[in-house]
């Protein structure tokens, strides 16, 4: 069993010291490894592409300020990544709950792409929308566990949390989702 | 690092070699769906025994994989090229262009440590013996003035080019 969270092994720490140094065949390596997943993650936390985008964009910054300076053995840089992801979609949702009056994200996102069915679109609306109607930190663990594939140590590690409480909301959201998405496919 | 991190989650020993109650293997399912590989290192073997011996682990299993075929019809859009070629704008430049960055800041300041190195000698040298000395160090130091300012032109030119 790998130290929890931490980085032991971390994949990712060897092209992150090319980054730094500014390789930019590691920069565009990181991007197309990283950057389809934190989207997703953003897209999925805010239900919105746009919103999504910025979130990406800005958690990129993120990491190649963090890259000359990055300490090796504190923690995974994914398991990092994915923190700074979330904590800038909570500040997103945080504003929206403050600003009831802004328009809401769009439901139907144009840019999933012209092959996809009007059936396909409104079954994922219906996906995303119990998804987003999970208590948070329910919605927060199959986010991270089921659809970011991490690791249960992984995503215990992203939420704070133990591994025996990211079960528990595991086991939860996924009953909640299964009572609300009944008679789907 | 710079976010705060909690105390990390503890692994559960290995039990591997134990068997696993129909009980603990359906709370698994439920928690972590139907692949294995998704599931506890620790518990995988013995989860893969229980699959392979009861059918009511099998079918337990089989409800979490409709539930998971289901979470698999939520779709996202890919990131745009716009966002990549943003991204890419605002990333470490290479060393060598860093370096050739940094180089006319270098030679600025080393002008104006020389500059502020002429004052002090001003002042070292005022006083009585002034005449030889002073001609001797202007002399000395024309040649580097020359070349110093050579490199302030440069470094105007860099800065003018860049902009």
């Amino acid at each position: 069993m790998t130290a929890q969270g931490k980085a032991e092994h971390d994949p990712d720490e060897a092209l992150l010291r090319r980054v730094a140094a500014g390789d930019q065949a590691a920069i565009q390596a990181l991007i197309a490894r990283k950057l389809p997943r934190i989207c997703a993650l953003a897209a999925r936390m805010l239900g919105d592409a746009m919103e999504a985008e910025d979130v990406a964009q800005e958690a990129f910054l993120r990491v190649w300020r963090q890259a000359p300076t990055w300490r090796s053995g504190e923690a995974k840089f994914d398991t990092w990544l994915h923190r700074v992801a979330l904590n800038l979609c909570y500040d997103r949702l945080r504003r929206r709950r403050e600003q009831p009056a802004a328009a809401p994200p769009d439901q139907v996102d144009p840019a999933i792409g012209a092959d996809v069915t009007i059936e396909i679109m409104q079954t994922s609306i219906r996906v995303q929308a119990a998804l987003s109607e999970l208590p948070a930190r329910q919605r927060d663990a199959i986010l991270l566990h089921h659809y970011q594939e991490l690791s249960n140590i992984d995503a215990a590690a992203v939420l704070g949390v133990s591994v025996d409480a990211l079960e528990s909301l595991l086991a939860r959201g996924r009953r909640a989702l299964r009572a609300r998405l009944q008679g789907l496919r | 690092m710079r976010w705060p991190r909690p105390a990390p989650p503890q692994a559960k020993p290995l039990r591997d070699a134990s068997p696993m109650s129909l009980e603990r293997f359906e709370a698994l399912a439920d928690a972590f769906g139907a692949d294995l590989s998704r599931w506890p290192e620790t518990d995988r073997a013995a989860a893969q025994g229980l699959a392979e011996a009861s059918p009511s682990a099998r079918a337990r299993l089989a409800q979490a994989d409709a539930l998971d075929a289901v979470l698999g019809l939520s779709r996202v859009a890919a990131p745009s090229a716009e966002l990549r070629q943003r991204l890419l704008a605002g990333a470490p430049k290479p060393n060598a262009i860093r370096a050739a960055a940094a180089g006319p800041r270098s030679a600025r300041a080393k002008l104006l440590r020389w500059l502020s190195g002429l004052g002090a000698v001003g002042v070292l040298t005022s006083g009585a013996v002034v005449g030889a000395t002073v001609v001797s160090v202007s002399a000395a130091s024309h040649g580097e003035a020359d070349s110093m300012a050579g490199l302030y032109d440069q470094a105007n030119t860099l800065d003018a080019g860049g902009a």
